[in-house]
């Protein structure tokens, strides 16, 4: 496991989010990266019925790279690292932690591994009509441990396929720079992109 | 034709053998002198008889030699003997370069026997001795002793000499383990850059295996895994690296100082990923980071940007 940065990918106006992929793709593989497999990353929340508690919400996340982790993070950034048996748990507590409805998001995509970095280029669905969102694309390198040692590096291999979307860490990564990374990590930041993309598109909803 | 010819000088041959036997015979009595026996009147006159008879069939050989001689006639046309005509050819004096080689090879030998003699003087000034110490002196004798014995030290020693280079790089985490009696296993991570396993054989090093932080250092029975590769490009090629810079370092008359020097070499390993190359200025060639130092300044460099 080394460390990952999940950035979005703005999608230019007037064009399709599968056309944005495809470039991203075919850049990829000519810098010679190969395909290893298909990725996915979902999102489930639930929210509190008990009326005492401040509208508490869980996020519910599952990452195919840990098949067998199920990660329960808090509105207030715990996290939670269980056994898949926690899915059947919260479907016991479905009394006081009732799914929210139309409010699973995901991103998933093609896995690409090039030298000791793992590529990964995700469309983010959003809703029960599974509209798009946007692109995620999250990079792995994984030699290293702690981000702060090889950020540049990182931003360096970034710079090369993706452009200069990517310019500082994020907000949660600059809070981790200094210790070792871990699985939970990659999905904070994963849930801190898809509480983004949900605002965003309630805002155009409403 | 040829028949005949080779009759006749067969034939003069002879005749010259028995001229030459009878010419011998003359000058046999004259050097044996007159016999003594008989009186002195008749002594004389048989020596001269004898003489005059010897002269005679002298006189009769040769003519019969002349008369041989007359009848031979050198054969017509050039005489055919094969290479051995060569032999009666004298080289032209002139044309063969003899003596300009041999005054050359003269003068190259002076030559060479004066620089000799320079050389001579020179050295006996200054005697050359590979090492200050006096030859077979005590001091010279403990050192060769000592020499010896670098690959079977005593685990404490090892130990000691271990604990001062802990201090003296306090960024490198070294474990030592001993799987297999007194031979150290050196665990030494590497800032938070990696992992490496050191085979030790007394303070020798002897074999190096670079790995990543989350990969294992022991197998799942418990034992130390020393030759197991990581599965990371990266410290695959440190440790392509970190095998030359073994040989590099390799004195196995002060295996104390290759030691030191493999560890300093090695700490500045912990700015694996942090640093850009000294050369081009980035982090990345072929998705690798600058995976080699120089090995007396410790720049950071890439494989392919290596001065």
């Amino acid at each position: 496991m080394g460390v990952v940065c999940v950035a979005s990918y703005p999608v230019p106006e007037g064009k399709s989010g599968q056309q944005i992929v495809d470039v991203l793709q075919s850049r990829l593989e000519q810098l010679g990266a190969e395909k290893s497999g298909q990725f996915n990353v979902d999102c489930e929340t639930y929210q509190s019925q008990v009326p005492s508690a401040q509208n508490r919400l869980v996020h519910l996340l599952h990452n195919s790279e840990q098949p067998a982790t199920c990660f329960a993070v808090l509105d207030t950034g715990t996290c939670l690292v269980a056994d898949n048996l926690f899915n059947l748990l919260m479907l016991k507590l479905k009394n006081f932690y009732p799914t929210r409805k139309g409010f699973k998001i995901e991103s998933k995509g093609q896995r690409y591994s090039l030298g000791d970095f793992i590529i990964k280029i995700g469309s983010v669905t959003f809703g029960q009509n599974i509209s798009f969102k946007g692109i995620l694309v999250e990079v792995e390198y994984c030699p290293c441990m702690v981000p702060g040692d090889c950020w540049d590096l990182m931003k360096e291999f970034m710079q090369g396929f993706m452009g200069n979307c990517v310019e500082n860490p994020s907000n949660y990564l600059k809070t981790k720079m200094d210790i070792m990374y871990t699985p939970a990590d990659t999905i904070q930041q994963y849930l801190e992109h898809f509480k983004t993309f949900r605002k965003e598109s309630l805002a155009v909803t409403r | 034709m040829a028949t005949d010819i080779q009759d006749l000088l067969a034939r003069s041959l002879l005749a010259v053998r028995t001229l030459r036997s009878s010419v011998n015979q003359v000058f046999e009595r004259f050097r044996n002198g007159m016999k003594e026996d008989n009186s002195n009147e008749n002594k004389e006159r048989s020596f001269l008889n004898e003489l005059q008879q010897g002269l005679l069939s002298v006189n009769q050989n040769l003519g019969e030699v002349e008369k041989l001689g007359s009848v031979i006639t050198a054969p017509a046309g050039p005489l055919l003997s094969g290479n051995s005509a060569l032999l009666s050819l004298d080289p032209v004096l002139d044309k063969t370069p003899l003596h300009s080689q041999l005054l050359q090879a003269y003068k190259w030998s002076n030559k060479v026997h004066d620089v000799a003699n320079h050389a001579f003087v020179l050295l006996n000034q200054n005697s050359l001795k590979r090492s200050t110490l006096p030859s077979g002196g005590p001091a010279a004798k403990r050192l060769r002793t000592a020499q010896q014995n670098f690959h079977k030290l005593p685990p404490q020693q090892i130990d000691a000499v271990i604990d001062t280079q802990k201090r003296m790089f306090p960024d490198l985490d070294i474990k030592i383990h001993r799987p297999q009696g007194t031979a150290a296993v050196l665990e030494v991570t590497v800032g938070r850059a990696m992992k490496i396993i050191i085979v030790l054989r007394g303070l020798i090093l002897e074999t190096v295996n670079v790995r990543g932080l989350d990969e294992q250092s022991f197998k799942d029975n418990g034992e130390l895994d020393i030759w197991t590769k990581s599965k990371y490009l990266v410290y695959l090629k440190i440790t392509e690296h970190a095998c030359a810079a073994l040989l590099h370092f390799y004195m196995p008359h002060r295996p104390d100082i290759a030691f030191r020097s493999f560890l300093t070499w090695l700490n500045s390993y912990t700015s694996l990923f942090t640093i850009p190359c000294a050369k081009c200025e980035t982090y990345l060639q072929d998705n690798l980071p600058p995976t080699w130092r120089e090995f007396r300044n410790l720049k950071p460099y890439h494989e392919g940007c290596r001065p």
